[in-house]
């Protein structure tokens, strides 16, 4: 990964997690790929940042406070039909995946993941 | 104190040996004191029989009253009696003296007047010890002025020509010897005027002797008394004797006993006895006792003799039993009593063999028994201990993995934040100085491995329900050797036979199961050559997967101890990996093992349930 190419603008993504260690890290290095980034700390405000901004991607949380990743990927579908989304988790397991499938979710990654998995996952869909 | 219980083979022979020796005793006894009584009695009958022959009266006169009338009749000896004694003739004299036989009995004859006085007399001069002669005889003096009263008139059968009386004396002591006077009354014109008496000691008569002896035995004696009892003589010398009696009596004299009968004596006022030693008629009764003892002893030794042989007829079969049945109570199991008798004593013995062998019989059966319960009842023991060790080992993992499980979670974000942080700090310093990107590298590894070890522990920690599909051995194998990474010094066997049938289990954790395995087997041979050998083919109703190494291989000792939680020989690891790779099998209907290898390295089997008539999916 040779140096950022920031003119290169891809598109904005939202980044949700209540860890917010975890948004910072994330947008910084999106950033460097040329992202623009929005940033949310919990479900509930990631449905408001959504409804009010005009994300590409979300890059969200599963269990948070107040809303949980999936059910926010559900409310967001509602004003945002087109939004794709990629779900982090640290707990894998199968049941999530098939709801965050009929949630329309495009992929589940499980923490912590390589920046280059999401890379990867959102670009080339891109 | 306990007394020593006496054995009934002498209790019996005892008891009998006591109870007719009482019996004979008394017997012996009663018939003995009837003999003695009957004897004793038939002897006084006879004493008394011959008393009343003796009490008969002399049939004729005896001679001495002839020789004293003819001297009473001589004028001369009634001139005595006239002069008063002082005029008395030779020829009196010598007819007095007559009278006075040199024979040692009579002692005396006198002249008395009617009163007693004494008027003239010869006496026999008695060798006394003095040598000197005395008159031998003491007188009593009467005190009468008419009679002598010693004199008692006695009659008697004389001639009509004289007066038929005698006169005769009780018997009385003069010195050492018994006498009697005895007299014919002297008549001077038809009146009484004196006595030719004479003085005579008692001697035996010959004849009466004689008599005697015919009649009753040469032991019988014969004794005389006054009536009254106050002298009595055996004809020789005085001697002691009871008052006469209308029964015969029994009395002591001369240190023997004797029976004796008394009767009036026909010759004198007196009485005789006639009598006979106790011990001479009482001789027969003693030999029959004597024979009676003998009789009795024999009987009572015979008696004693059966009675023991008869007892140990009893005992010693009894004895026989008993020291049987000790052996059985001392455990020895072959005690035989086995007896021919066929009377009670045989039955008991047969029924007794009969008991000790159902006793054998049973007492087998129950050793077998318990034996077959022991057995079971190890088995069951083992098998529950079995069951209790898998109990405690799950509790235990799931208590591992629980925590582990909670670790890992909350360790993600913070690796996260840090793969994150690394990507962003390489992307920046992609200028910076080859250390500096050097240690962001090694930064990125480090996290990298941080990542993969939670990513391994939580995989573990999930053995939830199985989610069942049917894959194929190929499949699984295909994709779980690639999810490890092989270095270039090892080289990869692998080993498929073409009939293996696919098997059905949850694809996930048999891949768990499988990336442990090869990630153990190339750990073992890290840092040299070796071979990783994987090898597939049915084994019964499954497909058993082995994994080999090439590697240092699992001691014996240790093969159990590597499933078990937290057991680990690696310098890294904790110790889970077979663990619950092990739990994974067996929540998917099958086993992991260790296989028993003599040559170098370990080898693992893994068996999976075969699928039955169902088509492998496809892998996704």
């Amino acid at each position: 990964m040779k140096g950022p190419a920031p003119s290169r603008a891809r598109g904005t993504v939202l980044v949700v997690d209540d860890d917010r260690d975890i948004v910072e890290t994330l947008c910084d290095i999106l950033e460097l790929r040329g992202w623009t980034t929005l940033r949310a700390y919990d479900g509930q405000e990631a449905v408001t940042v959504a409804r009010e901004e005009t994300p590409d991607w979300i890059v969200m949380d599963v269990r948070m406070p107040r809303l949980t990743g999936v059910e926010a990927v559900q409310a967001i579908r509602k004003v945002k039909p087109n939004v794709r989304v990629v779900l982090m988790t640290a707990f894998a397991n199968s049941d999530l995946t098939s709801r965050a499938e009929r949630a329309g979710v495009t992929r589940v990654l499980y923490k912590p993941f390589e920046p280059a998995t999401l890379f990867s996952v959102i670009e080339e869909a891109a | 104190m306990a007394a020593r219980p006496i054995s009934l083979r002498w209790l019996v022979p005892a008891i009998s040996a006591v109870f007719l020796a009482a019996v004979v005793t008394v017997f012996g006894t009663i018939a003995y004191r009837s003999v003695r009584s009957s004897t004793l009695a038939g002897a006084a009958e006879r004493l008394t029989t011959v008393v009343q022959v003796f009490a008969q009266p002399p049939a004729a006169p005896q001679p001495w009253i002839r020789e004293l009338q003819a001297v009473a009749l001589r004028p001369e000896v009634l001139e005595i009696i006239r002069s008063n004694g002082q005029r008395v003739s030779d020829s009196a004299r010598a007819q007095i003296a007559s009278l006075t036989p040199d024979t040692g009995q009579t002692l005396a004859t006198d002249i008395r007047s009617a009163n007693g006085t004494v008027l003239f007399a010869i006496a026999r001069a008695d060798t006394t010890a003095s040598g000197s002669p005395t008159r031998a005889i003491a007188r009593p003096q009467g005190d009468s002025a008419d009679l002598d009263p010693r004199l008692l008139a006695w009659p008697t059968r004389l001639t009509q020509s004289y007066p038929d009386t005698v006169v005769l004396s009780q018997l009385y002591m003069s010195g050492a010897d018994v006498v009697i006077e005895r007299g014919v009354p002297i008549h001077d014109d038809g009146r009484l005027v004196g006595h030719v008496i004479q003085v005579r000691k008692l001697a035996p008569n010959p004849d009466t002797r004689r008599r005697l002896s015919t009649l009753i035995g040469k032991d019988a004696a014969i004794v005389v008394g006054n009536r009254d009892g106050s002298v009595w003589s055996d004809l020789e010398k005085a001697v002691s004797h009871p008052p006469a009696s209308n029964e015969p009596q029994t009395y002591e004299r001369d240190g023997r006993r004797w029976i004796s009968a008394t009767g009036p004596s026909p010759n004198g006022p007196w009485t005789i006895g006639i009598e006979f030693p106790e011990d001479i008629v009482l001789a027969p009764v003693e030999a029959l006792r004597r024979r009676l003892f003998l009789i009795g002893t024999i009987i009572v030794v015979l008696a004693v003799l059966l009675a023991e042989r008869l007892s140990r007829r009893l005992t010693v079969p009894l004895q026989g039993l008993t020291s049987a049945a000790e052996e059985l109570a001392a455990g020895n199991r072959t005690p035989v009593v086995a007896t021919l008798r066929t009377d009670e004593i045989g039955r008991l013995s047969r029924a007794f063999d009969a008991m000790a062998h159902s006793i054998r019989t049973s007492q087998d059966t129950l050793e077998y028994q318990i034996g077959e319960r022991t057995q079971e009842l190890e088995a069951a023991l083992a098998r529950l201990k079995a069951a209790q060790d898998e109990l405690v080992r799950q509790e235990r993992l799931a208590t591992l993995g629980h925590l582990s499980g909670s670790i890992a979670h909350e360790l993600r974000n913070p690796l996260g934040v840090m793969m994150n942080a690394v990507f962003y700090l390489e992307s920046v310093l992609g200028d910076a100085p080859p250390r500096v990107r050097e240690h962001l590298t090694k930064l990125r590894n480090q996290v990298g491995l941080s990542a993969s070890i939670i990513t391994g522990l939580l995989d573990f920690t999930r053995t939830g329900q199985p989610q069942l599909s049917t894959v194929t051995v190929q499949q699984l194998l295909d994709e779980h050797l690639a999810r490890v990474t092989v270095p270039a010094s090892i080289s990869v066997n692998r080993d498929i036979s073409p009939n293996v049938p696919p098997v059905r289990v949850d694809a996930v954790q048999v891949g768990q199961i499988l990336v442990n395995l090869f990630t153990n087997a190339l750990q073992a041979m890290e840092g040299g050559p070796g071979v990783l050998t994987v090898r597939a083919r049915r084994h019964g109703d499954n497909v058993r997967i082995e994994v080999s190494d090439t590697g240092p291989g699992i001691p014996t000792e240790e093969r159990d101890r590597i499933f078990e939680p937290l057991y680990t020989t690696k310098a890294r690891g904790i110790g889970l990996g077979l663990s619950i790779s092990r739990s994974l099998a067996r929540v998917n209907d099958g086993e992991l093992t260790v296989v028993a290898q003599s040559d170098s390295g370990a080898t693992l089997a893994l068996d999976l349930p075969a699928a039955v008539g169902q088509p492998a999916q496809v892998a996704s």
